[in-house]
């Protein structure tokens, strides 16, 4: 009896230890790791709040409109929702080095997005405020720095990383090196320049690393930036910027049947990256009003938009679309097609 | 005062010799090597001196014009000859002149993943990275005379560069061998 008393007391013992060796499921997140939002999250998340919070500061440095995977905007991030699920939610492969991993937080939005289907605006209906602007690429250093050299060359130019002999961290490194990384006044001999192009024998940043090559229209201001010095690399002033600067890439502009509208618009977001001196079509330019109307290719006929060559490439059934399908620029849209075909229908004036 | 002046003296001259300070002779070579790639860039010398490249040598000029001298090489011709082309630096390494003196064009190995003068590039790495925590790897970045690189084979039978550098301090050398694709593999001083 005794016996039996002491064996049911150790069966009691062994249970209740078994007990407290279990741990606690945090409610928002199932037993393989997976993050379960709340209900209210997905419900009022939008794509500005994931574009502000996680997409701008952690996944556009190498996801950037120039190549590949874009994350810039909307519709280009919405391709690839079930991707952003399973490296970013699932496995946790991204964002990669030295880029911080994401926060809970951070998860926690990002989960909400994706099951709610990647909205552009909530679900609940409450209004938004569109994703902000990307400041303008000025042709000056600070500006250069802060939206190029931080965030394509320092991951490795930087002392103690890969690329640390030549760093990249301040004005003297570039202007000063024996390797001529910037020649004032000599933009075309500059190393910062011709490693940045698409034929440069070693292309920085390395395609391998999957980050997205500075853009052709990145590069003309990063030229007139250096052209712009003087022999002791001054530049004559930090802010003005006689050309156009690029446009921001997610600021809703209105769309308007006029060659101003239509090139800041539609042109210079989804053509210029190829369609400029040093780009892959730069013997196709698309800068000024001629190159579309007296262009041989007939890319404008004004009057005549059916058979403009600009409606037929971006019409969506056409045989090679523009811009390229997996180029990562997204399509241009019926609507703008439609605002384009005005123009031209209206004369194709400036 | 004389106390002050000497000591003011002293700061200046600490001060000019820093700023008159060279880069070593290694440091040199690698900025030679950058050079070559650049000018080839540039079209200003064709691409055999990218793709045949051979050797390097390095030297430190007594000249108010020029601090080093590097020349750049490719595999020797027949009669013995070599193409080169030579570059004048100023003490921080940067190029000033280069000058092309041509012969026949002798036989140079096939690199098949990277150029010759890239993989010399990190073959000279590994000397800048050590030349200070080795001193068997010191004589090489402080005086370092020059370098070559061809094709050995590997343990496994592969096909791998093989760097050697030579110094004025000593008869020894230092190898660097690489995978073609310039992945680090070992070194030596013997």
């Amino acid at each position: 009896m005794t016996t039996k008393a002491a064996r049911l007391l150790l069966f009691i013992l062994f249970v209740g230890s078994l007990a407290a060796c279990s741990y606690r499921v945090e409610k928002d997140e199932d037993t393989r790791g997976v993050i379960r939002p709340s209900a209210e999250l997905v419900a009022k998340v939008s794509f500005a709040d994931v574009y502000r919070t996680v997409l701008q500061p952690k996944c556009i440095s190498c996801h950037g409109t120039s190549g590949g995977v874009s994350l810039e905007t909307y519709a280009s991030t919405k391709n690839f929702l079930g991707k952003i699920h399973d490296t970013v939610l699932i496995q946790r492969r991204m964002p990669l080095a030295p880029v911080a991993p994401l926060t809970r937080e951070e998860l926690e939005l990002v989960a909400a997005w994706v099951e709610a289907g990647g909205p552009e605006f909530p679900l609940n209906g409450d209004p938004v405020e569109p994703p902000p602007a990307d400041p303008v690429l000025q042709p000056n250093f600070p500006s250069i720095k802060e939206l190029i050299v931080d965030r394509k060359c320092l991951q490795c130019h930087t002392p103690g990383k890969e690329a640390g002999r030549i760093p990249l961290t301040k004005l003297d490194e570039f202007i000063n090196s024996p390797l001529e990384i910037v020649i004032p006044g000599n933009a075309e001999e500059s190393g910062f320049v011709l490693v940045l192009l698409e034929n440069a024998r070693k292309r920085m940043p390395p395609p391998e690393t999957g980050m997205a090559p500075v853009s052709p229209q990145e590069i003309e201001v990063i030229k007139e930036w250096i052209n712009s010095m003087d022999d002791q690399g001054q530049s004559p002033s930090p802010e003005p910027n006689p050309t156009p600067p690029v446009p921001p890439r997610n600021e809703p502009a209105p769309l308007a049947p006029t060659f101003a509208s239509i090139k800041a618009n539609v042109i210079d977001r989804k053509c210029l990256q190829c369609h400029i001196p040093g780009g892959k079509a730069e013997r196709i330019p698309l800068k000024a009003l001629k190159d579309f109307t007296e262009s041989p290719l007939e890319i404008v006929i004004p009057g005549n938009a059916e058979e403009s060559g600009l409606v037929l490439v971006t019409a969506a059934d056409a045989r090679k679309p523009m811009p390229p399908v997996g180029s990562g620029i997204p399509a241009v849209t019926p609507e703008e097609i439609n605002v384009i075909k005005e123009w031209i229908q209206n004369g194709a004036i400036n | 005062m004389k106390f002050l002046l000497l000591a003011f003296s002293i700061l200046i001259a600490g001060a000019s010799s820093a700023y008159a300070e060279q880069v070593s002779l290694a440091k040199a070579a690698e900025l030679g090597c950058h050079r070559i790639e650049r000018l080839v860039t540039l079209k200003r010398i064709d691409a055999a001196f990218l793709e045949k490249f051979y050797g390097l040598k390095i030297e430190k000029l007594d000249s108010p014009e020029a601090a080093f001298r590097f020349s750049g090489f490719q595999a020797l011709a027949a009669d013995g000859s070599s193409r080169r082309v030579e570059i004048l630096m100023d003490a921080n390494g940067k190029a000033s002149t280069h000058q092309v003196t041509d012969a026949a064009e002798g036989n140079s190995p096939t690199w098949p993943k990277t150029d010759p003068v890239t993989l010399m590039e990190y073959a000279l790495h590994y000397v800048l990275e050590n030349g200070a925590s080795k001193p068997e790897v010191a004589p090489f970045f402080n005086n370092l005379t020059e370098g070559t690189l061809t094709q050995v084979q590997g343990a496994n039978g592969q096909a791998v560069a093989q760097a050697t550098f030579k110094t004025s301090e000593s008869e020894k050398v230092l190898f660097v061998f690489q995978g073609l694709d310039g992945t680090f593999i070992s070194a030596e001083v013997k």
